[in-house]
């Protein structure tokens, strides 16, 4: 048992989601993390969804999910062949949208980068 | 291909006014049309009445039938896709209507049957609010379906059913839930229909890579024992006739699944019979015997591979299917061929060398006869004169010529008539055979008579079974589909009493079943019928139940406590496959 990063593209459809994570309950499969975020291409996401599996069980899974309508193209990788880079958002309330570094007095964009 | 005919081209009959405005409920009667569908099993209800309402309209286009269940309509749309390879259309209202259906669309989902069913659904601004018959259809039919989708806005309707239409019928067949809003049936829109070939999302061609087939072709041409086994995945991609040509020039033994059946004629000379737990002997054996196993179009289902750490581990595996990921889930193989089984037997076919196997042929006739003489002689030529399943079967074959459609029920007389129904032409069985649902029978038999009028259809259903969908009677009788009932009456469920006797100590545990009087039932539906306890009467009953003009039903009382072998028990091995009962039970 390994860790594996599974990451697929889909249209942004309702449902879809739903039927992606389907695809682990039905395999008794647990989701340890799961993000969805809008990409540049209009109306497509990136779903990553990790999770403690064996290689031929992620394959298995990894079909199931490419054979969904709306799923552009699935991959996955085990944890060890990604490099993890870490990003932190904060949100701030500011009075204005001028990125003035007075509106951010803790940080300044130097420490942001 | 479709064609967008000008309303200022002067061909009037066949011009469709371009963005003609009309309701949805419209829209889906044209969508409908620009399908070419003619048949549409349905049930109404609330959620649905503006598509009724317009139905009403199209009574002399679309044919109609209204079963006595949700769940009979959508299994007579099974039976009338499976005989015909066109789309079932199902109607069904929204909540209890929606439910009734699931069964059957997670039966089609199982056994890739195309269907697009078209499900009412509470106006959107309730949806989420637990309205009156709201269910969550979209939710609730995830796991089963090859799509869904709930259309909300009535412009939405054209594109998103020729979509479904696409889609149930394309790649491997399945099933597609449309949920329309009752809003959305209600609004005008314009409407403009274009037929879908292609969806980005969606791979409904595979394009076989050349190399793969070379390989596949080196394999088989250096085998010794080569053994082909072949699944639905023949009819469906219409292969029929390559997979004979290829078994004729190769001189390759093949059998087939339970859902194969009928894809190769039953007589035909490399043909060593049906895979699987109740399948013949010697295909079970030479499994663990071969040292190529080529398989085309099936999904190594459990029920084929039995324990499957000890399938055919001997053998080069060849995998051939449409489906991805199909491919490497249950059997590992050597060489995984993704494509459709027409594509890829055209292009196998003139690679592959002319040859016979007359050795590895004979000890297929040489389990076979082990088989003839231990099961199938008792089974097809008892000496008593009490009737039992093999023999109605015999006799069918015997009084039909084989040009019969065959559809059964779940259970020892759907096994029995698998075994030992002589098909002969492609689509000729219609079975439930990945989720095995009892009920499946009678509406099937239903829909595949309209979807092949010309033919006869038997329906050989258990007594059990019978009483899940009897209702289905009164829409038989109603529009007089001549369907030809036969029930195999041995007052237990069958199959769970042979398990019981088998690995349960002969614990009968609730399965003893009465009925109540089929033929007295079956007049009350004014469907003819007949019962028949003895051997020497059951020839005539049957030629007299094929004959009459119109649907008709025969009750045969068979032996109680009769049992389905060969048989390879749960979690043993296809070579473990048993032909009678063992004195020690502990398996
Ligand atoms: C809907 C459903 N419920 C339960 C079962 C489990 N089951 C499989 S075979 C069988 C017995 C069927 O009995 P009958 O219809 O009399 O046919 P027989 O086996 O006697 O030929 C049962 C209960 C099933 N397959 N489907």
């Amino acid at each position: 048992m390994k860790n594996y990063i599974i990451t697929t593209y889909a249209e942004n459809n309702i449902g879809i989601l739903n039927r992606i994570l389907n695809i682990f309950s039905k395999r008794m499969v647990n989701v340890e993390s799961l993000t969805v975020v809008e990409t540049e291409e209009n109306g497509l996401s990136k779903i990553t969804i990790v999770i403690t599996s064996t290689e031929d069980l992620v394959s298995n899974i990894v079909k199931q999910i490419n054979k969904q309508i709306g799923i552009i193209k699935t991959a996955f990788d085990s944890n060890t062949e990604v490099f993890y880079q870490k990003i932190s958002l904060y949100r701030m309330i500011t009075k204005s949208l001028n990125f003035h570094e007075e509106t951010i007095p803790a940080f300044n964009t130097n420490s942001m980068q | 291909m479709f064609k967008i005919f000008n309303w200022n081209s002067g061909i009037v009959e066949k011009t469709r006014m371009k963005n003609r405005i009309m309701t949805g409920s419209e829209a889906v009667m044209q969508s409908l049309l620009d399908e070419q569908i003619d048949t549409v099993f349905g049930y109404p209800g609330g959620g649905i009445m503006p598509i009724y309402d317009a139905l009403f309209d199209y009574q002399n286009k679309i044919n109609h039938i209204l079963t006595r269940h949700e769940q009979g309509l959508i299994h007579a749309a099974q039976g009338y896709a499976r005989v015909s390879g066109k789309v079932g259309v199902c109607f069904a209202t929204a909540g209890p209507g929606a439910t009734n259906l699931i069964t059957g669309i997670a039966d089609a989902m199982m056994d890739s049957t195309p269907l697009v069913c078209i499900i009412g659904q509470v106006a959107s601004p309730l949806l989420g609010t637990d309205a009156f018959q709201e269910a969550d259809v979209v939710g609730m039919t995830i796991p089963c379906t090859k799509w869904n989708y709930q259309i909300t806005s009535g412009n939405k309707i054209p594109e998103i059913l020729s979509k479904a239409f696409f889609i149930a019928n394309s790649g491997r067949p399945g099933p597609v839930v449309i949920s329309i809003t009752k809003n959305a049936q209600l609004e005008k829109i314009s409407y403009n229909y274009l037929k879908t070939s292609f969806l980005k999302s969606y791979k409904s061609k595979t394009y076989p890579e050349y190399k793969r087939i070379q390989e596949v072709a080196t394999l088989i041409n250096q085998a010794k024992k080569p053994f082909l086994v072949f699944g639905q995945g023949i009819i469906l991609s219409g292969a029929e006739l390559l997979l004979k040509q290829f078994i004729e020039k190769t001189g390759i033994p093949a059998a087939s699944t339970l859902l194969g059946l009928s894809a190769l004629s039953s007589d035909h000379p490399n043909y060593v019979g049906m895979l699987g737990m109740h399948g013949n002997y010697a295909p079970n054996l030479m499994t663990n015997k071969c040292d190529v196993l080529i398989g085309i179009g099936l999904r190594f289902d459990d029920r084929v591979t039995g324990d499957a750490s000890r399938y055919a581990k001997q053998a080069k595996i060849i995998h051939i299917d449409i489906d991805n990921a199909e491919i490497n889930k249950i059997v590992k193989v050597d060489i995984p061929v993704l494509g459709d089984a027409s594509e890829v037997l055209e292009a196998l076919i003139p690679l592959v060398k002319s040859g016979s196997y007359k050795l590895w042929m004979k000890e297929f006739k040489d389990r076979f006869s082990d088989e003839y003489s231990q099961v199938i002689e008792k089974d097809l030529y008892p000496k008593d004169d009490k009737p039992n399943m093999g023999v109605v079967i015999r006799m069918l074959n015997e009084l039909t010529n084989n040009e019969t459609i065959l559809v059964t029920d779940v259970g020892q007389h759907q096994m029995i008539a698998s075994r030992y129904f002589n098909f002969k032409n492609t689509r000729s069985l219609v079975t439930s055979g990945g989720l095995g649902t009892m009920g499946f029978c009678l509406p099937a038999a239903m829909g595949a008579k309209l979807g092949q009028p010309t033919k006869t259809v038997v329906a050989i259903i258990g007594d059990g079974g019978f009483q899940m969908t009897l209702q289905e009677l009164g829409t038989i009788s109603q529009y007089n589909i001549s369907v030809k009932i036969i029930i195999m009456n041995n007052s237990f469920l069958g199959m769970v009493r042979q398990w019981q006797e088998m690995f349960f100590e002969s614990r009968y545990s609730f399965t003893d079943m009465e009925s109540p009087d089929f033929v007295k039932l079956a007049d009350a539906y004014i469907i003819p019928a007949s019962r028949v306890t003895e051997k020497s009467k059951l020839m005539q009953a049957i030629k007299k139940m094929l004959e009459h003009n119109g649907p008709s039903l025969l009750e045969v009382i068979v032996e109680k406590e009769d049992n389905v072998f060969p048989m390879i028990p749960p979690g043993a091995s296809v070579d473990e496959i048993i032909l009678k009962l063992q004195s020690n039970k502990n398996v």
